[in-house]
């Protein structure tokens, strides 16, 4: 390898050299990242707006159609699954996502925050156990028997996901 | 008129009394999974301040006002919430309970509560007030500053509030009645701790949006009516308040002490905040008219308002916050309601330095001129923290 990139050898010969290595670079470049939002299985609706998700996590909206109050779910810090959520989602950085919560309390507008999750295995149970439950997660970590909500009428696996980031 | 104080002290302290036993006796079977009713969290908030004032060479040190908030939702349905503070002034220690609520979720279109409230006028009162840490600045606007004579701090009866998402514009509204706590005639008493007035027959509707569109905007409108009866409070008056007093009374050719007369209060607020991880900026505007409702008619008007802009530093000063406010209050100086001209205006510069996720400090320079006083200059200091989840189960 140190023999390709000898500052005698062609012009042309190092430049397909060196674009072979970029290859992998650019193919994880490309791999996007997706946030699944997932339901208590019992929840009455299939799908939901980008609007309507924002308003969900931020507490705006704290019941479902048929009146079951909303459970929020995220996972814990330096996961995948909340700086995902807290990127896209929240818009915030970690430190004001705490404020936005303790603020909210404060006002007397939530009870409670988000419940949070410390291992995907929990945030599975819990997602399936606790009626009226919602939960981002990364496409990868979608438990089993989870239902997972269309988000502007399109699954995670869809193209033109909102969440693909 | 009705009085529910009692009444909804009983009701919450039995509640939260239940509450906590109820969890107690759950822990103690094992059978607790993190998402039975009633849980139960609190916050608590604490403060201390450096203040030097550079005409009168004055310099103190205060412990200010320390808060504990109590959250309980005791179904998935009913909630409590209360809030208690301690405020150290000179060798006195003063408690109160700031918020004493009760609320049964219905929907998102409707929530109904009763006890005792942050008056739900503009944004500042019932967004930050006893959390220090929350705001960004070291104190309050002088609207909405501690035993304000303007803004009714305090509201005890029956509230009704909710959402309805209309165009993702997230339109709410809170509509309640029942008895406005005003600090603005009992004021000062030899502790320095303000006293309260009750009026008759509050009336408070306030309306806002929160669009989903632009994250952390609110947009509202407030309104709020009352009936103070100042004969009830002549005998808590200070001399110079009383004096004050007389004058109108002599004016109206009306014995003051011998007539059960009161002032109707209306006030109209209007206010926007953005609230985003990098900049803040917030405005309120406060309209008010206070008028005799018998005898011949006097009328005071007057308005106040405040603008307050703030921008998170990036990078490695990420911790770093300055900001800016300018108050104004433009009041008659004789105004029927208020015991002391609250004229005011000033200029606020400062920036806060959160070194944890829990602590601030804050560093303050600040121009102020209160009715015809002389213009002062100061320099506060405050250290500010939360204890988020002191014990939640």
């Amino acid at each position: 390898m140190p023999r390709l990139f000898n500052a005698n050898a062609p012009l042309l010969k190092r430049l397909i050299i060196s674009l072979l290595l970029t290859l992998p670079c650019i193919g994880n470049a490309q791999a996007k990242e997706v946030l699944a939002v997932i339901v208590h299985p019992d929840t009455s609706v299939d799908g939901l707006t980008e609007e309507q998700v924002s308003r969900i996590f931020r507490a705006e909206q704290q019941f479902w159609p048929d009146r079951t109050r909303i459970t929020l779910l995220i996972r814990a810090p330096v996961s995948q699954g909340r700086t995902m959520a807290l990127q896209r989602i929240y818009q915030m950085s970690e430190q004001g996502f705490r404020k936005y919560w303790i603020s909210k309390m404060f006002k007397a507008e939530v009870a409670s925050g988000p419940r949070v999750m410390y291992s995907t295995g929990m945030a599975a149970s819990l997602v399936n156990a606790v009626p009226g439950a919602i939960l981002l997660v990364p496409f990868a970590n979608i438990p089993k028997n989870a239902k997972v909500l269309k988000i502007n009428g399109k699954l995670p696996s869809e193209e033109g996901y909102i969440y693909a980031m | 008129m009705l009085n529910l104080r009692p009444l909804l002290t009983g009701i919450v302290t039995t509640n939260l009394f239940f509450a906590l036993s109820a969890s107690a006796q759950t822990e103690l079977s094992g059978d607790y999974v993190g998402l039975d009713y009633p849980m139960i969290s609190a916050h608590g908030f604490g403060e201390a301040k450096y203040y030097s004032e550079a005409l009168s060479g004055k310099k103190d040190v205060s412990s200010g006002q320390q808060g504990l908030h109590l959250m309980a939702a005791l179904s998935d349905r009913i909630s409590g919430f209360a809030e208690f503070s301690l405020t150290f002034k000179e060798s006195d220690v003063h408690t109160d309970v700031e918020r004493m609520i009760v609320r049964y979720d219905f929907s998102d279109y409707l929530k109904l509560s009763l006890g005792r409230y942050h008056t739900p006028i503009g944004f500042w009162n019932a967004t930050y007030h006893h959390g220090a840490w929350l705001q960004t600045t070291i104190d309050r606007p002088t609207l909405m500053k501690f035993g304000s004579q303007i803004v009714p701090i305090h509201f005890e009866g029956i509230l009704a509030e909710g959402s309805l998402p209309i165009n993702d514009f997230n339109l709410g509204y809170r509509v309640g009645t029942g008895t406005g706590i005003h600090n603005n005639i009992t004021v000062d008493d030899n502790a320095g701790h303000h006293g309260e007035t009750d009026g008759d027959n509050a009336f408070t509707l306030q309306l806002y949006t929160r669009p989903s569109f632009i994250p952390g905007f609110e947009y509202g409108l407030s309104y709020y009516t009352d009936t103070v009866n100042i004969e009830s409070e002549a005998d808590h008056e200070s001399d110079h308040e009383e004096e004050h007093v007389d004058e109108h009374a002599e004016d109206l050719e009306l014995d003051f002490h011998g007539i059960d007369r009161d002032i109707k209060q209306k006030t109209a607020a209007i206010h926007f905040a953005l609230e985003q991880d990098s900049i803040e900026i917030i405005s309120e505007l406060v309209y008010w008219e206070h008028e005799y409702d018998i005898g011949p008619k006097i009328t005071n008007y007057g308005s106040g308002f405040y603008i307050q802009a703030a921008h998170q530093m990036e990078g490695r000063l990420e911790a770093f916050k300055p900001y800016v406010r300018l108050d104004k209050i433009k009041a008659d100086h004789d105004d029927i309601l208020f015991a002391k001209d609250q004229s005011f205006e000033s200029v606020t510069l400062g920036v806060r330095y959160d070194f944890t996720h829990s602590a601030a400090l804050k560093v303050e320079y600040r121009n102020e001129q209160s009715g015809d006083k002389e213009r002062l200059n100061s320099l506060v200091l405050q250290l500010s923290i939360v204890l988020p989840n002191v014990f939640s189960f």
